[in-house]
């Protein structure tokens, strides 16, 4: 870079009054020798003192309009959309919980009661104990019969008038 | 009220326009269209982008009014708000212009200023047009052309520009001279018409 071009980097400086002391020396010592920069140098402040008395623009009465018209809008919109201000609150989610929380823990306490279905009869119904259910106590009965009937085959007589039974063990009050 | 809205400042007044005072905006809206108007026009370079831009820059102000902080001055605020508005109607402008037919048409050119005129339409009374000065700023590149208007057509200090822009002081004053001198080098045959036009008749340099 020449020092005539470094030196342009100075010239609104020098025309607004900016420069001191070595480099505003060095800048004038090159004004008087270089034509260039004289030339420059005139331009410039010609500009910076034509450009503020360009004319200024002004706004008119349809400008005017216009804008009044945006603003009313503007204001219409504010105040038809006038959004609710949500304020969150931490009391409504911890309620729900708590409904949830309550429905489901009576749900599981009160169903406990109630006997599980299983193949369309309930627990109450159904008995493995062999004294008590029905169907248990007639497999016996129809091997007794089967029993007595291979007997009596087997014999060619009349059935036995009693069936056979165990023997049941001996009460308290036999033994008196 | 013309003399209380007169001594209100800007700061004052946009203050009550938070606190709901809408003909605090109103005044505000008075005190700024016309300059705003100005430097956008300058900026842009065509009044009706200029115009639709301010009133963009008002609705902003009207919709935003709880965005200003009382850290900035509130011309910085309106003005940067403005000045970011044209910087889009630029980019906006320079993508039609990409995508606009005669772009495909070799014969045609984009008409360019010529360094050398000199017809006297150029000058009034020995001095430069405004039109020929706003055409010459029309070609700077857009980070000169902000500083050069905001400077020299506006009247801002260099610390206020450095502000609406948010750019460093020394890089404003950098991109000012860089301008000026972009300027006085489109213009600078016509100028030469002006220096001699007024060396002759007063033996000076004609300023006018």
């Amino acid at each position: 870079m020449s020092d005539s071009d470094r030196l342009m980097e100075y010239v609104s400086d020098y025309i607004e009054g900016n420069l001191s002391g070595d480099i505003k020396r060095e800048f004038e010592a090159r004004l008087q020798q270089d034509d260039e920069l004289q030339l420059v140098v005139k331009r410039v402040r010609l500009l910076s003192q034509r450009l503020p008395a360009m004319a200024k623009i002004t706004t008119t009465e349809a400008f005017d309009y216009r804008l009044q018209e945006s603003l009313r809008g503007a204001r219409a919109t504010s105040s038809r959309f006038a959004w609710p201000e949500l304020q969150f609150n931490w009391q409504m989610p911890a309620y729900a919980t708590a409904l949830v929380a309550l429905l489901g823990v009576s749900y599981l306490f009160f169903d406990q009661t109630e006997s599980p279905v299983i193949n369309g009869q309930s627990q109450q119904e159904m008995n493995f104990s062999p004294n008590i259910s029905g169907q248990s106590d007639q497999q016996p009965a129809q091997a007794e019969t089967e029993e007595a009937e291979a007997l009596r085959d087997s014999l060619g007589n009349e059935p036995p008038e009693t069936p056979l039974k165990k023997k049941e063990p001996q009460l308290v009050n036999d033994r008196k | 009220m013309k003399q209380d809205s007169k001594q209100v400042t800007d700061e004052v007044l946009i203050a009550r326009f938070q606190d709901g005072d809408v003909q605090a905006f109103d005044t505000l809206v008075r005190r700024y269209k016309d300059q705003l108007l100005n430097y956008v026009f300058r900026f842009v370079g065509n009044r009706v982008e200029a115009e639709d831009v301010v009133q963009e820059t008002f609705l902003r102000v009207y919709k935003n009014k709880h965005y200003y902080k009382e850290i900035a001055k509130f011309s910085t605020w309106v003005y940067t708000i403005a000045g970011n508005l044209a910087k889009t109607e630029l980019r906006k402008r320079k993508r039609r212009k990409f995508f606009s037919v005669s772009n495909f048409v070799n014969d045609e050119r984009d008409y360019d200023i010529p360094d050398d005129a000199r017809t006297p339409d150029d000058l009034v009374d020995g001095a430069l047009k405004d039109d020929i000065i706003q055409k010459a700023i029309d070609k700077l590149p857009p980070k000169f052309k902000e500083v050069i208007v905001l400077r020299d057509v506006q009247g801002f200090a260099y610390e206020e520009i450095s502000q609406i822009l948010s750019i460093p002081l020394g890089t404003v004053k950098s991109r000012v001279n860089r301008g000026r001198l972009k300027l006085q080098e489109d213009l600078r045959f016509l100028m030469e018409q002006t220096t001699s036009a007024g060396d002759k008749q007063k033996g000076e340099t004609a300023i006018e």
